[in-house]
Order: C-alpha cells, then sequence, then structure tokens
C-alpha cells in the first residue's frame, strides 16, 4: 500500500522559544540542564511517534509527576515542535538555556522546574518572529575588576573568537539579509560584553562558552528579541566610535561663551544638537562614560579650551591608565 | 451496529488516531485540528467508494461589510440559515463521513452567533471547521475565542483594506492562519514583494487565487500565467520550510511550472467538494451556474449522488479550469436582455 502524507491546513505561525534560568551554583545548573536535556529528547520522540494517535503518558507527564510539576498533559498539540529542529538545552556557567527554534509555544512546566530546583526564571521568550540576539558578559572569577590580568584574559578571550565568530552568524540558504556584525562592547563598571546575532542560538552559546574556558574565563547570557524590520538591531550598540575603557568625563561648569561650550560638548559626544542642550541642562554631569583613558583626556582638553571647568575621574585605585 | 469497510483496513499505528475517510479506491486519513492528511492506497483499498463529499464550502451569508468588484456574491441575497438549522446540517454530514466545513460568504463574520456555530461545531461534531474572512471584523477577542476551534482561519487581502491587525490578532492568537491574495494582471509585479512582506509580518501560508468572472481584465493573460509560475517557483525554493505558497484549483495546468506535490490532481468540485449557498442550494463550486435547492443532509447527499454529472460540468463563468481555454478566448457576444 502507498502512503502519502502531507499538512492540507496552513502551517501554524510558529515562532521560537526560548527560556534562560540562573542557579546557584554551575553544578546546578549542570543538573538541571542534564534533566531537561534528556526528557526533551525522549518527548521528541516520543512526540513524534503519537502526535496522532497518543496513547497513555508521555515522557514529559512522566517527568512532571516525578519533580511534582503541576502542568497537565504537558507537551503535547502545539505545545512541542511539529516540525524541524527539536529543543536543544545547554548549561552556560550558573544558567540553562533551553530553544525551540520552531514552534508555536513549549510547556510551561521548564520554568516551574527551575524554580524547584531554587533557580529562576532570566527570561522566556515565547512564540518570537524575529531574530534573538544573545548578549554575553565576561568576568574572571575570583579576580578584581581593576586587575591587569582579567584585561588580559578577555582581551585574549576576544582575540580568539572574533575570527570564529562570523561562521555563527551564516544565515539559512534561503534567507538572502546579509549577516548582522557581532559587537564587543562594555557595561557598567568595566565589565566586558558580547552581543551576537548567531544563526543557532544553542550551538552558538555553546561555542562561545568553550573558548571562554580555555581562557578561565566565565560567562554569562542575557537574551533579547530584535525588533521587528531593523537593519541592524545592535546599532545602538555601534552608536559610537569612542574606544571603550574605565574613564569619564564630568562638566562641573560652562565658560561665558555658551556657543563654545555646546560646540565642545557635541564634539565630545559626538551627538546632536538638542541632546547636547540636555546634556548641560543641569550640572555637573557626567558627559562621557567607559571611554579610554587617551581619549577621555583629549575630550577634557577640547571642553577647557571652550572655557568648561571639566575633568576626567579613572576608577582604579593607583589610576596607571588603560592597559 | 455497521462497520463501515475502511475502519477495517490496517494502517501504521503512528496514524491510528487519524480520522478516516473513504475515497475512490484510497483511504484518507486526517487530522481536524492540523490538516495532517495521510493518502493510502494500493491493493487493501481499492474497494473503497466515496460516501460523502470531503468538504463543505458554506457560504453561510452572503452579506458582507466590504464591496468588491470582482465578488461573485450577490449580497442582497438574504441568508436562508441560522445557527442551529447549519449546525443540523453539518452534523448530518458530519455523520455521513464528510471531514471538513469551510465557511465563507459573503463574510462569515457578520453572520450572528458564527463564534458559537463554530465552537459548538468543534465540540459536538468531528468536522474540521475552517474561516475564509475578509479579517475586518477579526479582533483579537473573536480570534482568541476562534482559535481552539478550527483548523485554520484564511484572510483574503485587499489592497484597501489594511490586513495587518487581522494578521498581528492571529498570530498572537495561536490559531493556524493563512492568506489569500488574488493574482491580478495589475498585482502580478508585486507578488514576490508581496508574499516576502507576508511572510516578514509572521504568515506562513500563502495560497494564490485565480480570478473568476466576467471581467476581462482581471484575468491573466498567458505570458502572465507563465510570469507567474515562474515567479512562484522561485519564491517556492526561496520561502523553503518558512512560508507554504498554494495554488488554488482554478489554475488548472497554467501553472505547469510549479513543482506539484502529487502531479496535477483534477478539479474535485462536485465531488470531493461541494458549496453550500446562503440560499440553501448545492453546488459544485463558487463559480459555477449549476445549483440544486434542498432541504436537510440527506436530501444534499442524494442529490451529489444522483447529480452527480450535472455537478461534474464545467462552470460558464470565465476562470474555470474545466474548460481547456479557461473560458477566456470566447468570441464575444453581446449579452441577451
Amino acid at each position: 500500500m502507498r502512503i502519502r502524507i502531507f499538512q492540507a491546513f496552513a502551517s501554524n505561525n510558529s515562532g521560537s522559544y526560548t527560556i534562560v534560568g540562573s542557579f546557584r551554583s554551575a553544578a546546578a545548573a549542570e543538573e538541571v540542564a542534564t534533566l531537561i536535556g534528556a526528557v526533551a529528547q525522549a518527548h521528541s520522540a516520543w512526540f513524534e511517534q503519537n502526535q496522532y494517535a497518543e496513547d497513555g503518558e508521555s515522557p514529559l507527564d512522566a517527568f512532571a509527576r516525578e519533580h511534582g510539576l503541576s502542568e497537565e498533559r504537558p507537551g503535547r498539540e502545539d505545545a512541542w515542535p511539529a516540525h524541524g529542529d527539536p529543543p536543544s538545552v545547554s548549561a552556560i556557567g550558573h544558567q540553562v538555556l533551553l530553544h525551540a527554534p520552531y514552534t508555536v509555544t513549549m510547556p510551561r512546566l521548564f520554568g516551574e522546574l527551575f524554580y524547584k530546583k531554587g533557580g529562576r526564571v532570566d527570561v522566556e521568550i515565547d512564540h518570537a518572529h524575529e531574530e534573538l540576539a544573545v548578549e554575553f558578559q565576561f568576568w574572571v572569577p575570583k579576580l578584581r575588576f581593576d586587575d591587569p590580568e582579567k584585561s588580559r584574559r578577555i582581551d585574549a578571550l576576544e582575540a580568539e573568537l572574533a575570527p570564529l565568530l562570523p561562521a555563527l552568524l551564516v544565515r539559512d540558504e534561503y534567507d538572502k539579509r546579509p549577516c548582522i556584525p557581532h559587537m564587543f562592547h562594555a557595561g557598567f563598571w568595566g565589565s566586558r560584553h558580547l552581543t551576537v546575532v548567531m544563526s543557532k542560538l544553542v550551538p552558538g552559546v555553546a561555542s562561545v562558552r568553550a573558548v571562554a574556558e580555555r581562557h578561565g574565563v566565565s560567562l554569562g547570557v542575557r537574551i533579547f528579541e530584535c525588533a521587528h524590520g531593523v537593519t541592524d538591531p545592535l546599532a545602538s550598540l555601534r552608536g559610537s566610535d569612542r574606544p571603550w575603557g574605565r574613564a569619564r568625563v564630568i562638566l562641573w561648569s560652562i565658560g561665558a561663551d555658551r556657543v563654545a561650550a555646546l560646540k565642545a560638548v557635541r564634539e565630545v559626544r559626538g551627538c546632536g544638537l538638542d541632546e547636547v542642550k540636555a546634556a548641560i541642562e543641569e550640572l555637573p554631569t557626567e558627559v562621557l562614560v567607559d571611554v579610554d583613558l587617551a581619549y577621555a583626556e583629549r575630550a577634557v582638553l577640547t571642553l577647557q579650551q571652550a572655557g568648561c571647568d571639566a575633568e576626567r575621574v579613572f576608577p582604579t585605585r593607583t589610576d596607571t591608565g588603560e592597559t | 451496529m455497521s462497520t463501515f469497510p475502511e475502519e477495517l483496513i490496517v494502517v501504521p499505528p503512528a496514524f491510528a488516531g487519524l480520522r478516516r475517510f473513504a475515497e475512490d479506491g484510497a483511504l484518507r486519513l486526517f487530522d481536524r485540528r492540523t490538516g495532517m492528511t495521510v493518502i493510502c492506497d494500493g491493493e487493501e483499498t481499492a474497494h473503497l467508494r466515496m460516501r460523502a463529499p470531503r468538504v463543505v464550502q458554506f457560504a453561510i451569508t452572503n452579506a458582507c461589510n466590504l464591496a468588491c468588484t470582482f465578488c461573485s456574491r450577490d449580497v442582497e441575497a438574504r441568508s436562508q440559515w441560522t445557527p442551529a438549522s447549519a449546525f443540523e446540517l453539518l452534523k448530518g454530514l458530519d455523520d455521513a463521513g464528510t471531514l471538513e466545513v469551510a465557511f465563507g460568504g459573503g463574510e462569515p463574520l457578520v453572520f450572528r452567533g458564527f463564534v458559537e456555530l463554530v465552537e459548538r461545531l468543534s465540540r459536538e461534531t468531528r468536522l474540521a471547521v475552517s474561516v475564509t474572512t475578509n479579517g475586518t471584523r477579526l479582533t483579537s477577542e473573536v480570534a482568541r475565542a476562534l482559535a481552539p476551534h478550527v483548523g485554520q482561519i484564511r484572510v483574503s487581502i485587499y489592497d484597501d483594506v489594511d490586513s495587518a491587525p487581522p494578521i498581528a490578532n492571529l498570530a498572537e492568537s495561536g490559531a493556524r492562519f493563512g492568506v489569500n491574495y488574488l493574482v491580478t494582471p495589475a498585482r502580478l509585479p508585486e507578488v514576490e514583494a508581496r508574499v516576502l512582506e507576508l511572510a516578514a509580518r509572521g504568515v506562513r501560508d500563502v495560497l494564490l487565487l485565480s480570478y473568476n468572472g466576467a471581467d476581462p481584465s482581471m484575468h491573466l493573460s498567458l505570458s502572465e500565467s507563465k510570469s507567474l509560475a515562474q515567479r512562484v517557483e522561485r519564491l517556492g525554493r526561496a520561502l523553503r520550510g518558512r512560508v507554504l505558497l498554494k495554488l488554488d484549483v482554478c489554475w488548472g495546468d497554467r501553472m505547469e511550472a510549479v513543482p506539484t506535490l502529487f502531479g496535477q490532481p483534477p478539479c474535485g468540485a462536485g465531488r470531493e467538494f461541494v458549496v453550500v449557498t446562503s440560499d440553501r442550494r448545492l453546488s459544485p463550486c463558487s463559480f459555477h451556474h449549476v445549483s440544486h435547492p434542498f432541504s436537510s443532509a440527506a436530501d444534499l447527499l442524494e442529490l451529489w449522488s444522483s447529480e452527480r454529472a450535472s455537478l461534474s460540468t464545467a462552470a460558464q463563468t470565465p476562470g474555470c479550469a474545466r474548460t481547456s481555454d479557461f473560458g477566456l478566448n470566447r468570441p464575444r457576444a453581446l449579452p441577451l436582455v
């Protein structure tokens, strides 16, 4: 007997599903990732065989019962990927990342499991149509934020990652949009970050994690859905060509020539006139944050030449300069 | 209790839960929620015969809040249906084996009690329920109310109606939905752009419709048809895995360049699917001149069987795939008064 199979109806409106949880320890995260990985694999196999002729307990039913999770009949119908890749999971330091690239939704019980295991949900993005951006934050365990060794290790990590990243950005064959370039950037208090839109989320994150581990660098992830229709969702991170660093510039007051001061502030911030006017509305103010020392000193000189009282600050004990 | 012959055929366990439907010489297995379809044919199924139309297209009302020039309906005609009488008919057809009802119109969402009717059909019959709407009344509340009870919702998009809100409402509701897009000579150059735009808005299913009607300016010429086929073939390759592109059966062999799933099927109007009109008549398709009045499901099934010859004729309306030239090259004549 010949058997032909097809989907007669409109396909459902699929998107991606992502959940990230944080745990007290890397060991706890690893344990939860292992648990989810095993049940996701078993349930995917069950779902493929039973989605149209369901009978009896599914692997997720058993999992929910075993772990005291409340969701009834989880992972059925639209709540499990019917097409494409099954959900994949990975532990990243203290975090667990679960991602299904093409599904209507996923069961709620994974979030419940996170809390049961002493963790919490960092982010859950259900039914995302747009690409997901991953922001990695790098740090070196047991080293102070201003320890030169920290910068050396992260510099080395970035140097090794930079040539590897383009391969993680490659789009599917049908998707002719240009890849979104990755971005190394700074966070609060000198933290070092990488934001990247990867074609395969979980393998991509695992690749970055593997390189980071080789350099003794820990990482955490934040994930967000890119805005619709934006050519470069990371444009805001690229808004400045100022070199990153830990220096800041405080503008205490402006001189008699207000126009000259406005021009100088505009020059050092690289922004429009409205923003400059707003920036000097209430003085003193930090006109530059997280720039390198040399840039900060040049900015101070520019501001002083325009009659402003400006000062650069550098948050280290020794103030020995940038590495 | 009698057992229908299709119930005795052994199928792979993975498909055991699907509803069975006897076709002529084949067994169709069907999941009403997803539209998953399995067609089995061979010696084991050679004896099977269809006992009811597989799909009923139900024009439950001709009333519509739009006034499209290409529409084939008489919008002044009053509907002879109530939610109760429509349910009674469809329950009877469900019992006879029909798998699907596809509501259209007119605009089905202007039919009073429509959402409740869909919900009742979902709960009390085995029918898959589909709805085609112009989207203007598809609020987020209506989309959410329909979503659990329908197989799919299709939105017909028009140049002068903003389809973005209903599409967003459907995407949010979790309903399976697709978009119907009528391809005319004027729209042909923008087919790719429009389909890609729909894909970006979350649409995963686009049905490209051909025009059936008397206005010659709405029909694609032979060269335009070939152009459309090439565009569809290219789009199909580009969007594989992201968006399902479908062509309605009325395109016939004009779309030869487009790969088809199982070859070019003959038009199933009047046999595989029938149209129930708002004035309670049975017709082969929405554009057909033949129609027969009926009173009940049993009556409809009797007509479906006894009027097989008239229901399998070509429509007189230009655009019918059952005519060799789609009725497009007939000599012009003045209308008879």
